[in-house]
């Protein structure tokens, strides 16, 4: 079986979990929730540089537009305070829909291009904003790359056998 | 030898120490109930709060002055409108009662919002963050040894050019982002902390601020309002019947009138002078936080300014009450996934939106049933894999690759039913195994061998018995070991 490509499913079902990977807030313009582009080393052999950016970067926009103060969130924040803000029972607020469409955008992204390359990212939501967490998976029958998962997969090596 | 064996163990230990004191007694209470109907998050939030209406209502401890505001406001308004309000819209124009009655709706309406919505708590930080954390900070001061608590922690960043310092939180095991604060009397890190205000029994925070100070403005209206004609009410009778006989009729037909200006007359000074406070807050985008402890201030130095503000009244005031409105993060109402509901605090996790919280829960309950179907199927083979579980997550730290790996696999003899631990760190699964094997009966002869082994000769050492380990295991109440389990792992912490 080659050795490293998964699909999500298979990969729950093969791999074990190795290690995780925070990537944290980057705080530089304020409170607003961006995260930092810098890629982490434990990724190296993983996954493209290019692409774990491109990842970050296109979340970084998707909160940015969520929290972007213009024209349209005055009209929701002005109609809102209007009827004592009782609106906000039947109504989804622009924030909320723009989390629906990060969330979608993570799957997708895991399907795509994460899963393949055993690795899977947790949206930061269910984290507390704080970090988005990139679980690295281990393949049972391959010799890990990830450190801490080298000595398991070699102590399992011989073990294997059937895989 | 002891459990914790080496010192490389025994800094697994410290790890684990401090991913196991991060969860509270509430927390274990669902351990216990494994077979029972699946617990919300809210019944198992660590901070110290109350819930009601199954978790769409959240409030701090103490609600006593809540009732006290509630009552005020219900009975100073009641009585305005009970006796003051047929005189004055016969006399002058019902619209009174009209007005009155669109500020008394608008106070109650923004009261509620305040007192039950969650003013931006952030949650605790999960094993794997805190433990990650843990390894960056003793990186940076150069490994510490534990024992002794290290100094605080603090990060600096830069914000708009102006350094400002995140300081690490104990309780909740994070490094709080600029402007939030700990909140002593929730037990909570709250984003965009302003004050805890016992008059609305809750933190008033990014998320809430809006709407306290919509309550505060609008009551300062209310009680001018009903001050003013309170006192119109009074004037008019007295051009009646003279200004005595006014006052002196007035306990017998309208009473309180008096009692209604005085509570009203207090009110209005202490309320006003707050939404002139608040508005100042707000046009210099400040919290009360940091205008008690003066961060902003010139007094500091000539170069200190507040990053946050946006530079003119209008825009920061239409920030802080149009901006969007953040979700909470909390998720009270969502179900705890009895693996995940272990050692953590509150668990971040299961999302409203569909996608993602099939994927985490596939995630964790299918690794759990893959688990126990692997710890099965193990058991029935004398020869034991050694291969990393599904359930042993192992923490990315330096040169510890030879206990990872026995590590795991005796993580594999323990039995996994649906409510244990991926989150499981291997630190504390290393060491959790030996007394988590002396609590549960019938498993003593693996003591002798555990005892032998505490890092990792195991494998090396027993695959029959660890197999027969799991036979039994599989077969032993899961409940009572799942118990076991959580028992040993806080008392292991205290190794």
């Amino acid at each position: 079986p080659a050795p490293q490509v998964h699909s999500l499913q298979e990969l729950r079902r093969s791999a074990s979990l190795a290690t995780k990977v925070f990537v944290q807030r980057d705080y530089s313009e304020g409170t607003t929730c961006q995260f930092q582009t810098k890629f982490p080393a434990e990724l190296e052999s993983r996954i493209e540089r290019q692409l774990f950016e491109e990842t970050v970067k296109t979340l970084n926009g998707f909160y940015a537009e969520a929290e972007k103060i213009g024209g349209s969130s005055y009209l929701e924040g002005c109609l809102a305070c209007a009827t004592a803000y009782f609106i906000f029972l039947c109504m989804e607020t622009h924030y909320e829909k723009v989390l629906k469409k990060i969330s979608k955008y993570i799957q997708e992204q895991n399907e795509k291009i994460y899963a393949p390359r055993g690795l899977l990212l947790t949206d930061p939501l269910e984290r507390g904003m704080r970090v988005i967490e990139i679980s690295i998976y281990e393949d049972r029958c391959s010799s890990g790359s990830s450190s801490s998962g080298s000595s398991s997969s070699s102590s399992g090596g011989g073990g294997v056998g059937g895989r | 030898m002891t459990p914790g064996g080496g010192s490389g163990p025994m800094k697994d230990c410290e790890y684990s120490q401090i991913s196991t004191h991060s969860s509270s007694s509430p927390m274990e209470s669902p351990h216990k109930k494994k077979k029972s109907a699946p617990k919300r998050k809210w019944e198992v939030f660590p901070g110290r709060n109350k819930f009601f209406c199954n978790g769409r209502i959240m409030m701090a401890r103490q609600t006593g002055v809540f009732y006290l505001t509630l009552v005020l406001i219900l009975v100073t308004s009641g009585l305005f409108f009970t006796f003051d309000c047929p005189y004055l819209s016969e006399k002058i124009t019902p619209a009174i009662p009209a007005i009155g009655g669109i500020l008394f709706f608008f106070v109650m309406g923004t009261l509620l919002r305040t007192s039950f919505s969650d003013p931006g708590v952030l949650p605790r930080a999960t094993p794997d963050e805190a433990a990650d954390l843990e390894r960056q900070i003793d990186i940076a001061n150069g490994s510490s040894s534990g024992g002794y608590r290290p100094p605080p922690r603090t990060k600096e960043v830069i914000i708009n050019g102006q350094t400002v310092k995140l300081k690490y939180c104990f309780t909740c095991k994070i490094f709080r982002p600029p402007r939030a604060s700990h909140c002593s009397l929730c037990d909570n890190c709250v984003e965009r902390f302003d004050h805890h205000c016992p008059w609305v029994g809750n933190c008033v925070g990014k998320r809430n601020y809006r709407f306290f100070y919509m309550f505060i403005l609008s009551l300062s209206f209310l009680t001018v309002f009903i001050f003013a004609f309170v006192i119109t009410h009074v004037i008019l009778r007295s051009q009646q019947t003279g200004f005595l006989n006014a006052l002196k009729d007035s306990p017998a037909r309208y009473p309180f009138t008096e009692a209604n200006s005085v509570v009203c007359f207090f009110s209005v000074w202490s309320i006003v002078g707050l939404s002139g406070f608040h508005t100042y807050l707000i046009s210099s985008n400040q919290t009360t936080n940091e205008d008690i402890k003066g961060s902003w201030s010139n007094k500091r130095g000539k170069e200190n300014y507040n990053p946050y503000s946006y530079g003119n009244i209008f825009t920061n005031c239409c920030a802080a009450l149009c901006g969007p409105l953040s979700p909470s993060l909390i998720d009270r109402r969502g179900f705890v996934q009895p693996d995940a509901t272990q050692l953590a605090g509150p668990s971040n996790g299961i999302t409203m939106y569909g996608a993602t919280q099939s994927q985490s829960n596939m995630c964790d309950q299918d690794q759990c049933i893959q688990s126990t179907k692997f710890v099965l199927q193990a058991a029935a083979t004398p020869l034991l894999q050694s291969e990393p579980s599904i359930t042993s997550e192992e923490l990315p730290l330096p040169g510890k690759t030879t206990i990872s790996g026995p590590c795991a696999t005796l993580t594999l003899g323990q039995p996994t039913p649906p409510s244990s631990m991926p989150n499981l760190t291997s630190d504390t699964g290393l060491t959790d195994m030996i007394p988590l094997k002396e609590e549960h009966e019938g498993h003593q002869f693996l003591t002798p061998e555990e005892a032998s082994s505490p890092s990792g000769m195991l494998p090396s050492g027993s695959p029959i018995t660890h197999s027969h380990t799991m036979h039994v295991l599989s077969l032993a109440s899961q409940d009572s070991l799942h118990e076991d389990s959580v028992r040993g792992l806080v008392k292991l912490s205290s190794v």
